[in-house]
């Protein structure tokens, strides 16, 4: 139970999107394009980490039945303050996000590392834990996002990668094509853990 | 009993320190907030607006639209253009209906009525089909456009699809759809308000001698009067004017 190892199971071992299959609304609503899939991370992160502090600090003072009021709350806090702040200081990624911001509050995520892991540990743990988590999910939003902006309209954070020849599959970039990248990625990621374990 | 006194004390300072928190970034970042939206319409009305050489944010002035005009909110707020003292545009903000809700533009005209640029403010379209009506490239057409020489269809400018000559984009039809809506809208207004944007500026350069409509007057402080008084005073303005009855030419 090192500092690394919880940071490092987020990453790809316990990937939030790809291993526990959390999180799938903002995954398949804001990844039509990598730049999205950034933002959109770093803010999900940005509330874990912060949630996960306060909750690790607060988890010997906060009575059992009540928890899960109290973790809404402090998230929810989090999420308006990022909002907040964003609007204010970064206003053209706000318009762009800007709706999926409050549905932070409701990605399992954050709700999930609350109640599995920072009500349990201490607070540097915590945080690790929290920074992995929030930076897999990044990470497996940018490798969404990038595959269906390829597919979708031949480019890589908005650089062109494909042009000749290639016919933009517009599908990718519509709500059913959210569906077939992650779902060929799930397959993908338990296929390639068989061959691990074997 | 302990117990539940116990919950309820947990809660309640949650909830207070939250709230506390809450106001206090609130209170801070209200003000930048508030002075980046004030900003980006800015942006928009100086990239929209015919050439000019004032400050387009000092010379406003707030037209009262009729219950039948579509296209824009009650009141709008139009933001003038002049160039050595002589108008040379207007801009103002109008709507449309897109796919995945209101596509809210800033349209700048010149005074021959024609479109001197359009600007998307806010949507809700999908990313990288229908909100490329953003991309210079899809906006760029309505430059020059008018209600005399474009096809109009139902009497507003229209996508290629619906037999109109705005160029739609690949697909997505509804997004360049509203835009048209939103764009023809605002010539519309403007044909029709004409006598009150173009009689404001001519106020304000102190040739004229009759008060503006739209300008509020320190005499009419109450503002309910103020208002049916600026709409009710629009066709006696309209006769000294020299500005013909071109005010009937969107209809």
């Amino acid at each position: 139970m090192s500092v690394i190892t919880e940071f490092q199971k987020g990453l790809i071992r316990e990937n939030p999107l790809f291993r526990l299959v959390l999180g799938m609304c903002p995954a398949l609503a804001v990844t039509t394009m990598a730049i999205n899939g950034v933002a959109m991370g770093l803010a999900a992160t940005a509330v874990l980490v912060g949630s996960n502090l306060v909750i690790s600090l607060l988890r010997r003072f906060i009575p059992e039945q009540v928890r899960i009021p109290v973790f809404i709350v402090v998230i929810a806090s989090f999420v308006t303050i990022i909002d907040l702040v964003m609007a204010g200081y970064f206003y053209e990624l706000h318009k762009v996000l800007g709706l999926f911001i409050p549905l932070i509050v409701v990605n399992c995520i954050i709700l999930g590392r609350a109640e599995a892991f920072a009500s349990k540990n201490t607070v540097i743990l915590s945080l690790a834990d929290g920074l992995g988590m929030g930076l897999g999910f990044t990470l497996a939003l940018v490798i969404l996002g990038s595959i269906r902006e390829l597919l979708g309209n031949g480019t890589i954070f908005g650089f062109t990668v494909l042009s000749w020849g290639f016919q933009p599959a517009l599908v990718m970039l519509l709500p059913p094509g959210a569906f077939l990248a992650l779902g060929l990625l799930l397959g993908l990621m338990n296929k390639l853990q068989k061959v691990e374990e074997a | 009993m302990r117990s539940t006194v116990r919950l309820i004390v947990a809660l309640t300072i949650t909830c207070a320190v939250s709230a506390l928190a809450l106001s206090v970034i609130h209170g801070l970042t209200e003000e930048p907030i508030e002075e980046q939206k004030r900003l980006a319409i800015m942006r928009a009305v100086q990239e929209v607006l015919p050439p000019f050489d004032n400050d387009p944010a000092q010379e406003t002035l707030t037209i009262v639209l009729e219950q039948d005009e579509d296209g824009a909110a009650d009141t709008v707020t139009v933001y003038l253009g002049t160039r050595e003292g002589q108008i040379s545009g207007a801009a103002f903000q109008t709507f449309g209906g897109g796919y995945g809700g209101f596509i809210d533009i800033m349209v700048g005209i010149d005074l021959d009525g024609r479109i001197s640029g359009v600007k998307i403010l806010e949507h809700e379209e999908t990313p990288g089909l229908g909100a490329k009506i953003e991309e210079p490239s899809f906006r760029g057409q309505f430059k020059g456009k008018s209600l005399e020489n474009s096809v109009l269809v139902n009497g507003n400018l229209a996508v290629k699809n619906d037999g109109g000559d705005i160029d739609a984009l690949t697909g997505a039809t509804i997004s360049p759809r509203g835009v048209a809506q939103a764009a023809g809208a605002g010539l519309k207004i403007f044909a029709r308000h004409r006598r009150e944007i173009v009689g404001q500026a001519i106020e304000g350069e102190g040739s004229a001698g009759e008060p503006a409509a739209g300008e509020t007057d320190p005499d009419e402080a109450g503002d309910e009067t103020g208002e049916t008084g600026a709409s009710e005073a629009e066709p006696g303005a309209g006769q000294e004017e020299e500005s013909s009855a071109d005010a009937d030419a969107g209809e």
